[in-house]
């Protein structure tokens, strides 16, 4: 008698462990599928763009610089797999990426083409600029934590945190991306790292949009 | 009650035999290297060489290539890299794996090793760049770098060496072929490489057998496109090698011990006699294996497998005795057996001692290959003997050889050789051609081991391209920098590197591997300190180099207190090095013996006949750097066993003559019992010759084993005249029964298509026939057909 109410009890508790379990593992999806949903929905503007030329600003504060440093030029995308950056101060450079080439113009060095998958850096950061503009919530929430947050009605910030996954070099070096978006429109992109270092892009005027 | 002695005898011979399988199992070593050919004082050059070989890194490396190989395939790079990655990860934790390189860089070693500490002593040219133009081109550099955030390890060193000196220094040191995409190395075909150094030596066939079904699961459980992947190396050679040779020699002795059974079973109609047919060769093994062991202490693999082979001849011991029991099967009276066996006892030990007198030549070579192989062959060959005189007739046997009728007509027919002059005369100026055939053939003697390999050329392309591809020492070609001290052997390595980068150069290596690129001698490191810039110079450097630069100067402090670390370091040298894969690298690529200190350098790429020309233009006259190429070194070695071999052989001939001619006391007698074994060499040699084969030492040994079945047929044949007629015609069968079992099974190992195995199956079965028929030939003419025709 006394077996029989013990041997219920535990295939109770295991019962309810189970159910607790799948619970989780599905709110865990939950949380997943909504978070891709809405960075869906977000970047669902950008997807209508097909280039689009815009001018910006950067600012780099490392502790090796004795004061931050500001470049200035411009920026133009070409869907789906063209970007190519042009920095006018304090010197000239262009740097083109086409797919996984990529081309550094400088008045030094003349025409340098390098393949992007040796730089895994460079790659990853160029992957996330383009899955923002192509719309690829997919891969951001594979390599990031993402968040937002609604500062005024018109601008909401997008925060990206490094997933601790072993292919994820990211992870050593950048502790946080924040990406401020009106709309359609990236305002900035700040990056902060573990050594300490920022990196903030400001977008200060579209030259040219195509949808 | 004879039966019942007759039992403990038999089991005590057993206990006897299982003792000495327990010895074996507890205490047997087997070594499995080129000492086999090795005299037993060897030249400082050799021992080196085959210190080398036996344990250089260069046989513990295996190279995997994961993915499609085909120039044109489509692997997907990144999962490519991230199955690579992920199997470092997994070979690693085993501890069977000293080093699992995938090109991945290690910067938290990099970071704590002594060596770090010592970077700007160890890394050359270091000076000319801590110029100011030298060191705003290379700030300029740091601050492209400094485009993308780095991470605080990568910020620490790029305060502690923003030159990258060190880096350079080190990527040079692992200068590879490779291409590096997401961190990890790819070759042309875009397949991952990954580069795994094993703990056991290329030659330990069962751990390798291990590791590598280790490293297969491994990638068994990975999500690999189609299991695309190759594994190569020293050890797959090794593997290769064994695991043909023992498959074939499986398939083979299997099938001819089955026709072998069916062939004796066919005599005989006895299962019982195919056991005890086997007893005195099981004993011989476990006897000769035993005894070489305990005087040696080990025991050459090759010393193990060409024993056996020479000890073949164990067999015909019992088929001699078991053919005669024919006229004493009536009953199971235990006299009878003895009888037989006192009957053909004198022949047996005739034949026993004179074989034992041609091999214990071999046992006073200064070879210790040859050596154990004289003391393994005789111990084994007297234990068979024994075991047959005293053991056999012991057991209850009762022979139901019906065959024997039929067998008559056979051997008579044989027999009609005999007696006719003219074929002596005939196989005499036989004999004479073939010695002059044999003596004025172009290619007679085989040195080259390797020819003899079963495994694929594609195999060794693999291994030489991947090993080129990763800038990894070969197998064959290294440079020996000989000095009386360790730092004499350092500063002498650092005198001939300009002429190695010429070498590079011209196309004759691809790259090398000197001491003194990881470790340069104390003078050089000496040297590099004076010309460090002392702190304030180099701060007054850096202050001129930055001035229109972004970079704070404070933040390299760090670097200007390392620089000024190295400039008072006391300078490294390998006994100062701490315990790592790093120190028994630099100490496998220095040796002292005698008082001599000697440096290896490894060699990649070899064009053979550039380096050698310009080796020997440069240093032709050189006592203390050699070039050596370990394959001719290696046939010097085999040729110089082989000359051994061969006079052994020759002494070992004069001794039978002598004790043959002192054992009979007639001249006349001499040539029935010397021609049989002699002309069945002779014969042997030219057949194979003249079929294309080249002598090497695997057919040389395997003609010990034609000399002992020579021998034995001919006393047989030649002393069954004093015989009555039953008796003749049952010494002739039982040589016929020996010569056929003989054939039978090295006949079938002469089908093999391994050439060593067709080597010695071919020569002991050719032997075997001819030692046969010239026995009948050569045995004296009172032995008359009729006799046997009226049978």
């Amino acid at each position: 008698m006394m077996k029989n109410k013990l041997r219920t009890t535990v295939i109770m508790i295991m019962l309810m462990m189970i159910t607790l379990l799948s619970l989780t593992v599905y709110a865990d999806n939950l949380d997943e599928m909504r978070t891709n949903k809405t960075l869906e929905s977000l970047l669902l503007p950008f997807t209508q763009i097909s280039s689009i030329h815009f001018n910006y600003t950067e600012i780099r504060s490392s502790f090796f610089f004795k004061k931050k440093q500001i470049s200035q030029g411009n920026i133009q995308y070409i869907k789906p797999d063209t970007i190519i950056k042009r920095i006018v101060k304090p010197h000239y450079k262009k740097i083109e990426i086409h797919k996984n080439k990529l081309v550094i113009h400088s008045m030094e060095k003349g025409a340098l083409k390098v393949d992007i998958n040796d730089y895994p850096q460079l790659k990853h950061f160029i992957h996330l600029i383009k899955s923002i503009l192509n719309g690829n919530a997919h891969y951001i929430s594979k390599y990031y934590e993402v968040s937002l947050d609604l500062n005024s009605k018109s601008f909401l910030i997008l925060n990206l945190i490094p997933k601790k996954l072993p292919n994820n070099n990211e992870v050593k070096r950048i502790k946080s991306i924040h990406i401020t978006i009106n709309y359609d429109q990236i305002n900035s992109i700040k990056i902060l790292g573990f050594g300490g270092e920022t990196s903030t892009l400001m977008i200060n005027d579209i030259l040219e949009k195509t949808l | 009650m004879f039966r019942k002695k007759n039992n403990i005898i038999i089991t005590a011979y057993f206990i006897v035999a299982g003792l000495l399988l327990i010895y074996l199992i507890n205490s047997l070593h087997l070594r499995s290297d080129m000492s086999f050919f090795s005299p037993n004082t060897l030249s400082e050059t050799d021992t080196l060489i085959q210190e080398y070989l036996l344990e250089s890194d260069a046989n513990r490396l295996l190279f995997l290539q994961l993915g499609e190989s085909h120039p044109n395939n489509k692997n997907d790079i990144k999962k490519l890299a991230e199955l690579s990655i992920q199997l470092r990860k997994n070979i690693q934790m085993n501890p069977h794996f000293n080093l699992v390189e995938n090109g991945q860089k290690s910067v938290n070693t990099t970071l704590n090793s002594q060596l770090y500490r010592y970077r700007y002593l160890l890394s050359p040219n270091v000076s000319e760049q801590l110029t100011v133009s030298s060191l705003k081109k290379q700030f300029h550099y740091l601050l492209e770098r400094l485009q993308l955030i780095a991470s605080p390890d990568a910020q620490k060193i790029m305060a502690e060496s923003p030159l990258n000196i060190w880096f350079s220094h080190l990527k040079s040191l692992h200068n590879t072929q490779l291409s590096l995409k997401e961190d990890v190395w790819f070759n042309q075909n875009n397949q991952a490489v990954l580069l795994i150094k094993t703990k056991a030596t290329g030659f330990s066939i069962d751990q390798q057998k291990k590791n590598v079904h280790f490293i297969e699961a491994q990638i068994k459980q990975l999500p690999l496109t189609n299991n695309h992947y190759t594994l190569s190396g020293a050890a797959m050679i090794t593997l290769a090698n064994s695991k043909q040779i023992a498959f074939q020699i499986q398939v083979i002795s299997t099938v001819a011990s089955v026709i072998l059974a069916l062939f004796l079973w066919t005599l005989f109609r006895s299962i019982k006699l195919l056991f005890l047919l086997a007893l005195p060769l099981i004993f011989a093994i476990l006897v000769g294996m035993s005894v070489v062991n305990f005087f040696y202490g080990y025991i050459h693999g090759i010393s193990l497998a060409f024993g056996i082979t020479i000890i073949g001849i164990a067999v015909d011991y019992p088929i001699h005795y078991f053919s005669h029991l024919i006229n004493t099967n009536k009953t199971e009276d235990f006299s009878d057996h003895k009888n037989v066996m006192l009957t053909i006892w004198p022949k047996l030990r005739l034949g026993l001692v004179t074989t034992l007198i041609g091999f214990s030549a071999i046992t006073f070579s200064s070879f210790s290959g040859l050596n154990q192989l004289g003391i393994f062959a005789m111990s084994g060959l007297i234990s068979a003997a024994l075991i047959t005189r005293y053991l056999l007739p012991m057991f209850i046997y009762k022979n139901h050889l019906i065959a024997l009728l039929w067998f008559k007509k056979f051997i008579a027919y044989f027999i009609l050789f005999k007696n006719y002059f003219i074929y002596r005369v005939l196989i005499f100026i036989l004999i004479l051609i073939a010695i002059v055939y044999i003596s004025t053939h172009e290619k007679l003697w085989e040195n080259d081991l390797a020819s003899l390999s079963p495994v694929s050329n594609e195999l060794k392309q693999q291994d030489f391209k991947l090993r080129k591809s990763l800038n990894l020492p070969e197998l064959r070609y290294l440079l020996l920098v000989s000095a009386e001290t360790e730092q004499g052997v350092l500063q002498q390595t650092e005198a001939i590197t300009p002429f190695l980068e010429q070498f590079i150069h011209s196309g004759a290596i691809s790259f090398y591997d000197a001491v003194t690129r990881y470790l340069p001698s104390i003078n050089t490191q000496m040297e590099r300190q004076k010309q460090l810039l002392d702190s304030d110079q180099l701060y007054h450097n850096m202050r001129l180099a930055l001035l229109e630069s972004p970079f704070d100067i404070e933040a390299f402090r760090p670097f200007i207190d390392a620089v000024a670390d190295n400039k008072q370091l006391k300078p490294l040298r390998p006994d100062d090095l701490e315990a790592s894969l790093f120190r028994t690298k630099i100490k496998s690529m220095l040796n002292q013996k005698k008082g001599q200190w000697t440096g290896l350098i490894f060699l990649s790429g070899v064009e053979a006949s550039t380096l050698t020309a310009e080796f020997y233009h440069l240093f032709n006259n050189s006592q203390t750097i050699q070039l050596i190429d370990i394959k001719q070194q290696t046939h010097h070695l085999v040729a110089n066993y082989r000359s051994e071999s061969v006079r052994w052989f020759l002494w070992g001939s004069v001794f039978i003559v002598l004790f043959l001619f002192f054992y009979i006391k007639k001249i006349t007698a001499l040539p029935a019992l010397i021609f049989p074994f002699s002309g069945a060499i002779i014969f042997t040699l030219s057949l194979l010759l003249l079929f294309g084969y080249s002598i090497s030492i695997f057919h040389l040994v395997t003609l010990l084993l034609v000399v002992g079945l020579g021998i034995d047929y001919s006393i047989f044949i030649y002393k069954s005249d004093h015989l009555i007629e039953d008796a003749q015609i049952m010494t002739l069968f039982s040589v016929l029964v020996c010569m056929l079992s003989s054939f039978i099974m090295f006949f079938s190992l002469s089908l093999s298509s391994i050439p060593v195995l067709k080597a010695i199956g071919l020569t002991a079965s050719m032997g075997a026939s001819f030692a046969f028929i010239l026995s009948l030939i050569f045995s004296r003419p009172s032995y008359s057909v009729h006799l046997l025709c009226k049978h």
